[in-house]
C-alpha cells in the first residue's frame, strides 16, 4: 500500500505541521513501522528539479534542417512567446506542456540557450522521465486544458511530495486505504481523526435502476447499485485525479474506472462500473453455472464452476464477484449509461475464487482482508458525486440488498491478562487512552473491561487480540527485558545433531567439502541413478530441473561435480547430508542420508610429490576414518548398484546391518554425464551412525609384542576378507593386529594368482610370549590358510 | 736415545695432526701414533728393559707425550667436526619460502556452521532439539497453526504440494511446535532447526531455505521474558552487545507478534548499503503463542501460555560471514565452499 504525503495532508490537515521536511517524513515512516505498518521504501515522486513552468504551444512548425525536430513557439503567460526546438513526436499546436526555461536545473543538467541545427532554442519541453516521475519515454508531458500558464509545475502538481510504500500484514485490511492509514497516524500523533467528505450526488428519482437479486446471501453481505445515465463519453479524468492515481501506483484508464479506483484508495471500498447497454434484465449475485466461460477485463478467458460467485444478468456471468469485471460489460469510449456497484462479498469466497483462477487484484486483495461494512453504501454516493462532476449524467436512487447486517464483537479483557502475557501492568488510564485512540468502546467491570471493537477491525475478536493492540500502541520498546527462567533439560545432551556435526568435522579433516543442495532435482538424472524407483513429485515445480524429491544425494552431488568441473576445478571431494524422500503408496518416508563424492587427483599438483588419481580405496579409507567417529568398524562386501561399476561396488556391513554402498560411478553413466575421469560415490544411512556409541577402553599390555610376516600365494578370486578371517580364525586371541603390507602379481607368481604379504602382531596382556608358541601359531595359521583357501606359503 | 726418539715422534705426530684435514685420516693418525702397535706404545713396552732409575722419568715422558698427542688429536677433531658441521649446515640449507606439503582440506557449509552455533547456544539455555519431517500435511503446516484455509495468511507463503495425497513441503519449521506439543506435556522448551520450502526464486529468495524455530510453553510465560531471551541469544551469536528493535508484526500462530531487528553491525545504525540505509537488519520473528494454537492441541490456554521465535539461518549465515549473494549458498562452487 502506497501513501502519498501530500494526499495525507489533504485528508488529515493536522499533519501539515508534522510534515515540513524530509526528516519529518522519515519520522513518520519510523512511527508507522513501530506501529506494525512496516515502511519498506520512501520515494520522491519527482526528482529535485526547478525552473519548469506550464506553457502552451501556440505554433509548431517542422525544423528547416532536421526531419525529426520541430520548432515550437510557446506562451508562458507573460512576455513574448519563446522559440523552442523539440524532438518529441507528440508535440503539437494547442498543447499544454512542461517547459524547462533557461536557467532551469534538471538535476543532471542545466538548461542553456542553445542552437539545434542552426535554430535557436530557449528551453526544453520535458517528458515525465526527464523530471524523474516515471520510466515512460512516450514523448513530452501533456497537461490538462485548465492548467495555468507560467505556474511552476512543481506547485501545480504538488511534486514536492514523497510516497511511502507500506508492507501491510494480512490482518490489517483496515489500513488498505488512505483513511485507514490516516486513522493510525492520527492516533500516533494524537490528532483529531480525519472526517469523511460530504457526498451529495444529484439524484433523478425518475431514473430506473435495474433490479438487483442476491441469490447467495452467504457470499454477499450487502450489494448496493445505482444507475448513472447520460454521461459524457469523451470526458477525461482531471489532472489532479490522474496525478493521485499515478502516485498510488495506478494508471488512469477511463473516468468511471478512475473514480472507482480513487474511492477504493481513499476508503478501501472496491467498486465496479458496468456498461448498462451490455446488461440485460436483472443484475444477480449468484453462483456460476458449471463450465460457464467469462472473458475478464484483462482479456483472459476463465472457466467457471458452481463454486464461483459471479455478477450475472439474464445472459450469464458479467464479472467474477470481488475479483475482476468482464470484458463484455466494461466501460469504454462509447459508454453513456452505467451501473455503479459497491458491495461486500464474503472474504472466504473471494479468496477461494481469486486463488482458483490465480488472480490477485486490488479488489480481491481488499475483500479477502475484510472491508469496512459501514462504508459500502457511502462509497457509492461518494463515487457518484465525484463522477457527476467529471462526466455529468443523472443518478438514480440506490438499489440496496442487505443480506447480513454487520456484527460487532464484544470482548472481555481481564486486567490480569495483560501482566500474564506481557509481563508488566499498564496503567488503567493509559489503557483507556489507547482504547479511545483505537475507537474501541469500553466499559469497566470488576475484572477489567468489556470492549466493542469497531466494525472495520475484523482482526479483533479475542482477548489476546485486544492485548496485542494495547502493546502495539503502548510500544514494544517500553516493555522491559526480564531475565527468563532457564530450565534444566535432560534431552539437551542427547542430540544426534551434535554427533552429526562431529562427523562433519571429521569429513572436513579428511578433505571433504560440505554441499547443500535443493531437496528437489531433475527427473532425468534421478532415473539414471535410481532407475525404476518411484519418486515423489512436486505438483507445481519451479522448473523441470527441480521437479522431483530426491531419492538419493548422488544426483545433486554429481551436478555439483559437473558444475565445478566446467569451471576448471576437477579435484573434488564433496559430501552432503540430508533427507531423501520415498513413497510407499500414500505413505511418505524421509530418510536421512550422507553421501560422498570423490574424483580427480588425491592432492594438489605440487613439487616433491608425484600426485596420483584417487581410486576406490581412497574413498574406502575415508569411509573407515569417518565411521571411526561413530565407533563403527564395518566390513565390505561386493555388491551391485545400477549407478555403480559392477566390479567396483561394495556395501558396508556392520553387525548384520547394511550401512550403505559405495563404489565407482558406472562408466556408461560417467560418459553420459560427461565426466572426464572416474568418479567415486558413497551413500550411507545416517540413522545407525548417529546412535549413541561410546569408545570402550582396552587394557594396554605391558609385555612386548612379537611381529611376524607371512606371504601367501592365492587364487585371484580369493578375497582379502576371506584371507583375513581365516588368519584371524586360526590365531585366536593372541593376534592383536594384522596388516597387509604388500600385494604382488607378476614374475614368480602364476597368472590368476596373487601374493599377499601380511604383517602379524601377537601379544598377551599378562605375559611375554615365547618363540615356541609363536612358531606353533604360525604353523597353525599357514596350514589353515593352505587347506581352507588352497593357498601356498610364498618362500 | 729413547728420549730423543720420543721427542722426535711427538713432534712428527703433532705436525701430522696439525696438517690433517679429514676426520677419517685423523683417526688413522690416532692409530698410528697412539694405537697398540704405535711407536710410542712400543717405547712404553721398552720401559721394562730400562734401568730402574730411568724408568719413572722415561715413563712420565712417554705419558706426557701421549697426552700431548691425544690433546692435539682432540683439538683437531673438534676443529674438523665443527668444519664438517658447518659444511653440513651449509649444504642442508633449504628455501623456507617453498610450499609445505599440500593436501586438500575440507570445509563445513556456512549454514551448517551457523546452525550448529545457534543450537549450541540455545542448548545452554535449556532448549532440546526436535527434528521434524519436511513433507507435512495441511493440518500441521496451516490449520493447527491458526491459518485457516481460505485466509490471506495462508498465501503469505506460496506452497509446494507433492503428488501424494494432500501433502506439502513444510513452509516453516513452526509445524514442529505442533508435533512436539502433541507428544510432550508442558513445560516444553524445544528448538526445531531444518529445511523449509516456499515457491519463490529471485535474487533474495530460494525455494528451499533453513529455519530454526524455538518454542517455550509453561505457566506464566510473557513477552518481557521473550525479549530478554532473544537479546541474550543474539548477543552471543554475534559475539557483541547489540542494540535490538522489536516491532509489531503479524504471524497467525503468535500474538502479540514481533519482528526483531538488530542495529546494523556494519554501520552501527547510521545507515549503509547492507541495511538498506535503515540502520536496522531484520533477523527474526517472534511472539507469544496464539491461544488457538494451544487449544488446537488440547492445551488449556488459561493454564499455560508460551512464546516462540523463528530465525532464518541462511540470512543469518550471510550476515555473520558477509555473504552478499544468496544463491551462492546452493551453487556449491568450490571457490565458495573453500572459504569456510
Amino acid at each position: 500500500m502506497k501513501l502519498s504525503i501530500a494526499w495525507l495532508k489533504e485528508i488529515l490537515p493536522g499533519m501539515e505541521q508534522h510534515l515540513q521536511s524530509h526528516q519529518d517524513v522519515l519520522a513518520l515512516a519510523d512511527k508507522l513501522t513501530m506501529l506494525g505498518l512496516e515502511v519498506d521504501q520512501i520515494a520522491k515522486v519527482a526528482k529535485d528539479f526547478h525552473g519548469v513552468v506550464i506553457a502552451k504551444v501556440i505554433a509548431c512548425e517542422p525544423h528547416p534542417d532536421a526531419d525529426r525536430l520541430r520548432v515550437c513557439r510557446v506562451d508562458i503567460g507573460r512576455g513574448d512567446a519563446l522559440q523552442i526546438v523539440c524532438g518529441a513526436p507528440n508535440a503539437r499546436e494547442g498543447m499544454l506542456v512542461a517547459l524547462a526555461t533557461i536557467g532551469a536545473d534538471l538535476g543532471d543538467f542545466k538548461i542553456k540557450k542553445s542552437k539545434l541545427r542552426g535554430v535557436e532554442s530557449h528551453g526544453m519541453l520535458c517528458s515525465a522521465s526527464e523530471l524523474g516521475m516515471s520510466e515512460d519515454h512516450d514523448g513530452i508531458i501533456e497537461l490538462d486544458a485548465a492548467a495555468p500558464l507560467g505556474v511552476d509545475i512543481r506547485e501545480y502538481w504538488q511534486l514536492d511530495d514523497e510516497c511511502l510504500e507500506i508492507e501491510l500484514t494480512p490482518n490489517r485490511g483496515d489500513c488498505l486505504s488512505l483513511y485507514g492509514l490516516a486513522r493510525e497516524i492520527a492516533l500516533s500523533y494524537e490528532l483529531e481523526a480525519a472526517s469523511l467528505p460530504a457526498a451529495a450526488p444529484k439524484l433523478d428519482p425518475s431514473l430506473r435502476c435495474p433490479e438487483i437479486k442476491v441469490l447467495q446471501p452467504d457470499d454477499c453481505m450487502q450489494y448496493h447499485a445505482r444507475r448513472l445515465s447520460g454521461i459524457e463519453p469523451r470526458a477525461q479524468s482531471p489532472m489532479w485525479l490522474q496525478q493521485k492515481l499515478q502516485r498510488m501506483g495506478l494508471r488512469s484508464i477511463h473516468p468511471v474506472v478512475d473514480v472507482c479506483n480513487y474511492v477504493m484508495l481513499l476508503m478501501g471500498q472496491p467498486m465496479h462500473g458496468f456498461d448498462l447497454d451490455q446488461v440485460s434484465g436483472a443484475v444477480q449475485v449468484k453462483r456460476a453455472k458449471a463450465k460457464e466461460k467469462l472473458v475478464l477485463l484483462d482479456d483472459s478467458e476463465i472457466e467457471l464452476d458452481q463454486e464461483c460467485l459471479v455478477i450475472a444478468d439474464d445472459q450469464g456471468a458479467l464479472a467474477l464477484a470481488g475479483v475482476m469485471g468482464g470484458a463484455a460489460s466494461a466501460v469504454g469510449d462509447a459508454t453513456c449509461d452505467i451501473l455503479l456497484e459497491s458491495a461486500e462479498f464474503n472474504p472466504v469466497r473471494v479468496c477461494l475464487q481469486a486463488r482458483k483462477h490465480r488472480l490477485s487484484t486490488d479488489s480481491s486483495y481488499r475483500f479477502e482482508r475484510g472491508i469496512d461494512s459501514l462504508c459500502v453504501r457511502y462509497a457509492l454516493d461518494l463515487a457518484t458525486a465525484l463522477l457527476q462532476e467529471i462526466v455529468g449524467g443523472q443518478a438514480s436512487e440506490v438499489v440496496s440488498v442487505v443480506a447480513q447486517e454487520p456484527v460487532a464483537h464484544h470482548i472481555s479483557l481481564r486486567q490480569s491478562s495483560i501482566k500474564r502475557h506481557i509481563g508488566i501492568d499498564i496503567d488503567t488510564h493509559e489503557v483507556e487512552r489507547i482504547f479511545d485512540g483505537l475507537n474501541f468502546q469500553y466499559e469497566r467491570n470488576e475484572a477489567g473491561w468489556q470492549i466493542t471493537a469497531p466494525i472495520y477491525r475484523h482482526d479483533i475478536t479475542l482477548e489476546i487480540d485486544v492485548i496485542e493492540e494495547l502493546v502495539r500502541i503502548y510500544g514494544y520498546d517500553r516493555i522491559p527485558e526480564t531475565q527468563e527462567r532457564i530450565a534444566a533439560n535432560d534431552e539437551v545432551l542427547n542430540d544426534s545433531g551434535h554427533r552429526l556435526y562431529k562427523m562433519k568435522e571429521r569429513l572436513a579433516t579428511l578433505g571433504y567439502r560440505e554441499c547443500i543442495n535443493y531437496s528437489f532435482c531433475d527427473a532425468e538424472l534421478q532415473q539414471m541413478v535410481s532407475p525404476g524407483v518411484e519418486a515423489i513429485e512436486l505438483k507445481h515445480p519451479i522448473s523441470d530441473q527441480l521437479s522431483q524429491m530426491r531419492l538419493s544425494l548422488w544426483p545433486p552431488l554429481l551436478r555439483n561435480a559437473l558444475y565445478n568441473q566446467n569451471r576448471q576445478m576437477s579435484d573434488l571431494s564433496l559430501y552432503e547430508t540430508g533427507a531423501c524422500y520415498f513413497r510407499d503408496g500414500d505413505v511418505v518416508l524421509e530418510r536421512q542420508k550422507l553421501a560422498m563424492l570423490l574424483t580427480g587427483q588425491e592432492a594438489p599438483k605440487q613439487w616433491g610429490l608425484a600426485v596420483r588419481s584417487v581410486d576406490f580405496f581412497d574413498l574406502k579409507g575415508s569411509l573407515s576414518a569417518l565411521l571411526q567417529v561413530c565407533g563403527i568398524e564395518a566390513n565390505c562386501e561386493a555388491t551391485s548398484h545400477p549407478a555403480l561399476h559392477p566390479g567396483q561396488s561394495a556395501k558396508l556391513m556392520w553387525q548384520g546391518r547394511e550401512l550403505g554402498v559405495f563404489g565407482a560411478l558406472h562408466p556408461s553413466l560417467q560418459r553420459q554425464l560427461d565426466f572426464d575421469r572416474s568418479v567415486f560415490l558413497a551413500e550411507l544411512d545416517l540413522e545407525p551412525l548417529l546412535e549413541v556409541r561410546k569408545p570402550s577402553f582396552d587394557l594396554i599390555s605391558k609385555f612386548p609384542s612379537v611381529s611376524r610376516d607371512l606371504a601367501f600365494v592365492l587364487n585371484e578370486n580369493t578375497t582379502f576378507e576371506q584371507l583375513l578371517s581365516t588368519v584371524r580364525g586360526a590365531s585366536g586371541d593372541l593376534l592383536s593386529d594384522v596388516t597387509v603390507f604388500d600385494i604382488y602379481r607378476g614374475v614368480g607368481v602364476e597368472k590368476n594368482e596373487k601374493s599377499i604379504a601380511l604383517g602379524l602382531t601377537f601379544q598377551e596382556a599378562s605375559r611375554t610370549l615365547v618363540d615356541v608358541e609363536i612358531n606353533e601359531l604360525i604353523q597353525g595359521i599357514v596350514s589353515e590358510v593352505e587347506s581352507q583357501l588352497g593357498a601356498k606359503l610364498r618362500a | 736415545m729413547m728420549q730423543e726418539k720420543l721427542q722426535h715422534l711427538t713432534k712428527d705426530a703433532l705436525n701430522a695432526i696439525h696438517n690433517i684435514a679429514d676426520l677419517r685420516e685423523l683417526e688413522a693418525l690416532r692409530v698410528q701414533y697412539l694405537g697398540k702397535k704405535s711407536e710410542i706404545s712400543q717405547l712404553a713396552l721398552g720401559l721394562k728393559s730400562l734401568p730402574v732409575a730411568e724408568k719413572p722419568l722415561m715413563g712420565k715422558a712417554i705419558n706426557e707425550a701421549k697426552q700431548a698427542v691425544q690433546h692435539a688429536l682432540n683439538e683437531r677433531k673438534t676443529t674438523l667436526e665443527a668444519a664438517v658441521l658447518l659444511q653440513q649446515l651449509e649444504t642442508e640449507r633449504i628455501d623456507v619460502t617453498q610450499d609445505g606439503r599440500l593436501s586438500y582440506t575440507g570445509s563445513i557449509h556456512p549454514i551448517s556452521r551457523i546452525t550448529q552455533r545457534a543450537v549450541e547456544l540455545l542448548n545452554l539455555s535449556g532448549f532440546s532439539v526436535h527434528y521434524g519431517r519436511e513433507i507435512e500435511d495441511y493440518y500441521h503446516n496451516f490449520e493447527a497453526l491458526n491459518i485457516p484455509k481460505h485466509h490471506p495468511a495462508s498465501s503469505m507463503h506460496d506452497t509446494f504440494y507433492v503428488n501424494v495425497g494432500e501433502l506439502l513441503l513444510r513452509t516453516q519449521t513452526s509445524c514442529g511446535q505442533i508435533h512436539v506439543l502433541s507428544t510432550e506435556k508442558p513445560p516444553v522448551r524445544v528448538i526445531t532447526p531444518g529445511k523449509v520450502y516456499r515457491r519463490d526464486l529471485d535474487p533474495t529468495h530460494t525455494p528451499m531455505f533453513h529455519q530454526l524455530e524455538g518454542l517455550v510453553v509453561d505457566r506464566n510465560c510473557h513477552f518481557s521474558e521473550l525479549k530478554s531471551l532473544l537479546h541474550r541469544f543474539l548477543n552471543q551469536l554475534f559475539e557483541k552487545e547489540l542494540r535490538l528493535r522489536f516491532r509489531p508484526s503479524y504471524f497467525p500462530f503468535t500474538e502479540p507478534s514481533a519482528e526483531v531487528d538488530i542495529a546494523c553491525h556494519l554501520c552501527d545504525g547510521a545507515g549503509c548499503r547492507l541495511c538498506g540505509h535503515s540502520g536496522w537488519i531484520e533477523v527474526l520473528g517472534c511472539g507469544m503463542v496464539h491461544p488457538n494454537v494451544l487449544e488446537n492441541i488440547g492445551i488449556d490456554s488459561e493454564e499455560y501460555n508460551g512464546y516462540a521465535f523463528g530465525l532464518g539461518l541462511d540470512r543469518l549465515a550471510m550476515l555473520c560471514y558477509g555473504i552478499t549473494d544468496l544463491r551462492a549458498m546452493f551453487e556449491n562452487d568450490l571457490r565458495f565452499l573453500q572459504q569456510f
